[in-house]
């Protein structure tokens, strides 16, 4: 955006304690690129996980060839994640029954210290006590899984389109001029 | 000869090496038996459960499972690791520990699946459980979506699928609604019936004399401290109180307030043996 980053056509300039700052056109454009780039990705991403279902995308990284025990890992972090929030907004709830709403700040920092040690301490027994549910049913070190997801024919035409479209979107950008 | 499935021998296991859990507990279980394990909170019922099947070790006397003794370093052999996880399934006491996989139909078939189990007969095994047990609209839900209710039939069936012939269940009923607690008992009793060893650990005395011909009382010593049929533990009223498993309950018959120990036997017919007290209500 600066020019002393991306030189070019300046577009405003102004001082900042005696030093001349120049916007160019070029470095501007750059920049809002950029911007629309990253906003348009975490859309994308956004999208993707409102509109699917957590565990189809655990069975496309599964497809990707991601190794069994990462997507198992990604998998159980999602599951427990749920009960542990639940276990903190719990203990908040019987702070707050207790205290009222309002803490001096230095005691507050004291209850949220302890609420972070015996989270970690219940998580830490869960995470001994998920091992030995596993154990019991037969985990020896390597997960199997079930893996039922097959392609069908609308999945190959809608991989076509966005294929086709991604090739226009190339080509119009190729040719168009900013 | 018995046909044992555990035989223990002056148990003892402690926790972190300071709090005691098991303090010589002798227990034999025949093959087919239904037992159930009952005492307060903190007796030692889980820990025994996780001994039997496997997942923690005596730290003194010895305990055989299937006539030989269970050690840790068999489990490092990974046939006998198959093997005896095929026989025993452990139904856990917090089913949020059980389910652990995106979705429940996945979480039903991880055993079956680390096991060798064919994937035509898990299909076949699932079908006929998710029918018994009711689940099938749970199947492609997470399991942090379900209820209580639900997420014990979800680990029940997750158990249950690996067909084991010895099936230990850490109080399944707790926190249930009575129409669930009847359909766990039923499949429990039908489990037996096909010929398992059902071992419940259960305060639920409403289910006890059902799910056991022989129950062990647990004490805080951590010791079994009587052993019996449920109808000479259950009728032990002063047993049952000192191991806090009994409460003096009030209640109303017509125009009367009843008071007698919460213990659900028949205590409305011979009143005279269960030293109940009637009073005209206020």
């Amino acid at each position: 955006m600066f020019g002393f980053f991306t030189p070019g056509e300046a577009w405003v300039s102004f001082k900042i304690g005696g030093l001349k700052v120049t916007l160019t056109r070029q470095g501007i454009l750059g920049a809002a690129l950029f911007v629309m780039r990253v906003t348009a990705s975490v859309s994308f991403v956004v999208l993707l996980s409102i509109t699917t279902k957590h565990f189809e995308l655990l069975r496309v990284l599964r497809m990707f060839k991601m190794p069994s025990v990462f997507v198992m890992i990604f998998g159980m972090c999602y599951r427990y994640i749920f009960l542990l929030v639940e276990i903190v907004e719990n203990t908040y709830l019987a702070i707050k029954s207790r205290v009222g709403t309002s803490v001096h700040y230095q005691k507050g920092q004291h209850l949220t210290a302890w609420n972070i040690a015996h989270l970690w301490l219940r998580s830490y027994q869960m995470n001994d006590d998920v091992y030995k549910a596993m154990r019991s049913r037969g985990y020896q070190g390597e997960v199997l899984v079930m893996n039922e997801f097959r392609t069908r024919l609308r999945d190959w035409l809608w991989l076509c389109f966005v294929f086709l479209l991604s090739m226009l979107v190339m080509v119009f950008n190729f040719h168009a001029k900013i | 000869m018995k046909d044992l499935v555990f035989e223990a021998k002056d148990i003892y296991f402690s926790y972190l090496g300071k709090y005691p859990a098991l303090n010589g507990v002798h227990i034999h279980i025949e093959r087919g038996q239904k037992i159930a394990i009952i005492g307060a909170n903190g007796s030692g019922k889980s820990t025994l459960l996780h001994l039997l099947d496997g997942l923690i070790f005596a730290q003194r006397g010895t305990l055989k499972a299937f006539g030989e003794e269970l050690k840790e370093s068999q489990f490092n052999d990974e046939e006998f690791s198959r093997n005896f996880r095929k026989k025993v399934g452990l139904v856990f006491q917090n089913p949020d520990i059980q389910l652990f996989c995106p979705t429940v139909k996945e979480d039903i078939v991880f055993g079956p699946l680390q096991l060798g189990i064919p994937k035509h007969d898990i299909d076949e095994r699932l079908d006929r459980l998710v029918h018994i047990l009711g689940i099938e609209d749970l199947l492609h839900r997470s399991p942090h979506q379900l209820s209580i209710g639900e997420k014990r039939k979800v680990a029940i069936a997750s158990t249950l699928i690996i067909d084991p012939d010895v099936l230990l269940l850490d109080e399944p009923t707790a926190g249930l609604d009575p129409l669930t607690t009847r359909h766990i008992v039923d499949l429990l009793l039908e489990e037996n019936l096909s010929g398992k060893t059902i071992i419940t650990s259960t305060h639920d005395l409403h289910i006890v004399a059902e799910i056991s011909d022989l129950i062990f009382v647990f004490s805080q010593d951590k010791k079994i401290v009587r052993y019996g049929p449920p109808e000479a533990i259950l009728e032990d009223i002063a047993l049952l109180k000192d191991h806090n498993l009994v409460h003096i309950h009030r209640h109303r018959h017509k125009d009367k307030v009843h008071t007698h120990p919460h213990v659900h036997l028949e205590h409305h017919v011979p009143a005279e043996h269960q030293g109940e007290e009637e009073s005209p209500v206020d």
